[in-house]
Parts: C-alpha cells; structure tokens; sequence
C-alpha cells in the first residue's frame, strides 16, 4: 500500500514516483482475527518500551544525596 | 518505632529511591536544579512524616505522593506556568471508543518507532496537565498498578483509569503529527 493522493506533509514538492511510507493493518497469520485485546496490550508494552528507551533515567546530582543527609542531620540535632 | 528501628526504615526503604524520585521531578519540572531542591524537600517530608508509613509497603509510591504534593501545592504556587495547559475537557475530545492505543499502532506499524523521540516526547509532555503528566509518568515511566497510582495521586480508581487514557492518547496524537512532518508517516486514523 503506498500512498500517490496525499501531498507531501511537511509541504516540500513530492518527488514523482517517491512512495510515502503508510499504515497498513495488521494481517493474522493464522488467517483469523486475533482478539482485540492483544493488539491493545502489545501496544501497551511497546508504547512503555518506547517512553523508556525515550526517557532514560538521568544520574541525580553528585552532591544530591550529601545534601539530603545533611538537612536530616540538622533535623536530628535540633529534636 | 525506636530510633533505631525508623532510621533503618528512612534509609533501607525510603532513601533508596531518591534517584527516581529525582528523575520524576525533573520530568515534572524540566530543570535539574528545582528538580534537586524538590527531592530534598521530599526525602525532608519523608524523614519527619515516617511515622504515617507503615514499614513493608510501597515506599516509592509513598514517596511520588509526597513528591507530588510539595510539586503542585509549593512549586506551581511558586511558578506559574506560562505555556497552556491541556484542559480536561480538551484531552476527551482525544478519546478513541475502539483502542486508547490505536493511534500508537500506526506508528509501531509504520516503523517510526526505532527513530530518536525523546525532545519531542518532553514537548509533548508539556501539552499535558501537571496530573496528565504525573500519572503517565508513573504509569508508562515507571510502571506503577494504578492501584499505586490512586495511592501516590489520592485519586479515586476509576479515575486514573480514565486521566491515564486520555493522557496516552493525548501524548500519542502529539508524537503522531511529530511522525506525520518529519518522517513523513502518514497516518489513516482520527483520533480526535
């Protein structure tokens, strides 16, 4: 499936014969519908791979932990 | 609880988490250095409210809800947002009766998914509200039960059930327009 109506989105010229890449529906392999639910949940699990391969956790600062130790320090010399 | 007894408690079940508590604020705030003073005044709350955490349970989610509450009630009275925020009757114009995920089917389909997203991802999150952005993190990010995000959210069940999707595909039809423009992925649904 290829896609010859739709102008170029970011509305640079269409190059003629250059195929814009297009959704296409997911086909069973065991030539029957799968449920629903399963497409839902393997959407799901990529949709969370995506955001975490997207959001890598960042190291806290260096001093971070220092600093929390000490306010609780100061907390405990003032009980 | 002993002395003893609660600073063991702060330090094996609390204070082992600051890094992801660090790392949600940021995500919350987009700067490092609020991201820092809010984790400091969380693990403070925490230290001086442990008595009202009950030793064994969820220690993170514990923590979110305190981190979320000093974000929303001291930082954003402190900050104004200038940017508009996704109102909620706006994000259930963004529902999708058959799958809150189809919209990201057309895009792990076309295979934009390998493609680098993270600066438009925290674009988008920021065409979420602070309680959007807040469960998605912990939903999607962290992988809380949405049980545990009722908890950290002091919201009923049923509504994060519902905040959580809208907030997906909220986020979802912004990565989508982001595909459709840059890598040319057209996509054959609407979503809203």
């Amino acid at each position: 499936m290829y896609n010859e109506c739709n102008p170029s989105p970011n509305g640079t010229p269409s190059r003629p014969g250059h195929r814009l890449p297009e959704v296409v529906e997911h086909q069973s392999t065991t030539g029957e519908h799968d449920p629903p639910s399963t497409y839902a949940e393997t959407d799901l699990a990529s949709f969370k791979v995506f955001l975490k391969r997207n959001m890598r956790n960042q190291a806290p600062p260096a001093g971070l932990l220092d600093d929390i130790r000490a306010r609780i320090a100061g907390i405990r010399t003032r009980k | 609880m002993s002395r003893n007894a609660r600073e063991h408690l702060y330090e094996s079940e609390l204070l082992v988490h600051y890094p992801v508590v660090y790392n949600f604020l940021l995500r919350m705030t987009a700067q490092e250095s609020d991201a820092a003073d809010l984790t400091q005044e969380t693990f403070v709350r925490a230290y001086l409210k442990i008595d009202h955490y009950e030793a064994g349970t969820n220690g993170r989610a514990w923590l979110f809800c305190l981190a979320r509450n000093l974000f929303i009630n001291d930082y954003r009275k402190r900050k104004r947002r200038g940017e508009q925020e996704l109102d909620e009757r706006a994000a259930y114009q963004y529902r999708d009766v058959d799958s809150p995920m189809a919209g990201f089917a057309d895009l792990r389909i076309a295979g934009a998914l390998d493609r680098d997203f993270s600066d438009q991802i925290m674009k988008a999150m920021t065409f979420l509200s602070d309680r959007q952005r807040a469960i998605v993190l912990m939903a999607d990010l962290y992988d809380f039960a949405e049980k545990e995000i009722a908890e950290a959210m002091e919201m009923p069940l049923n509504t994060v059930k519902s905040v959580t999707r809208r907030s997906r595909i909220a986020l979802i039809k912004q990565l989508q327009s982001y595909a459709e423009s840059t890598f040319g992925i057209v996509n054959t649904r609407n979503l809203g």
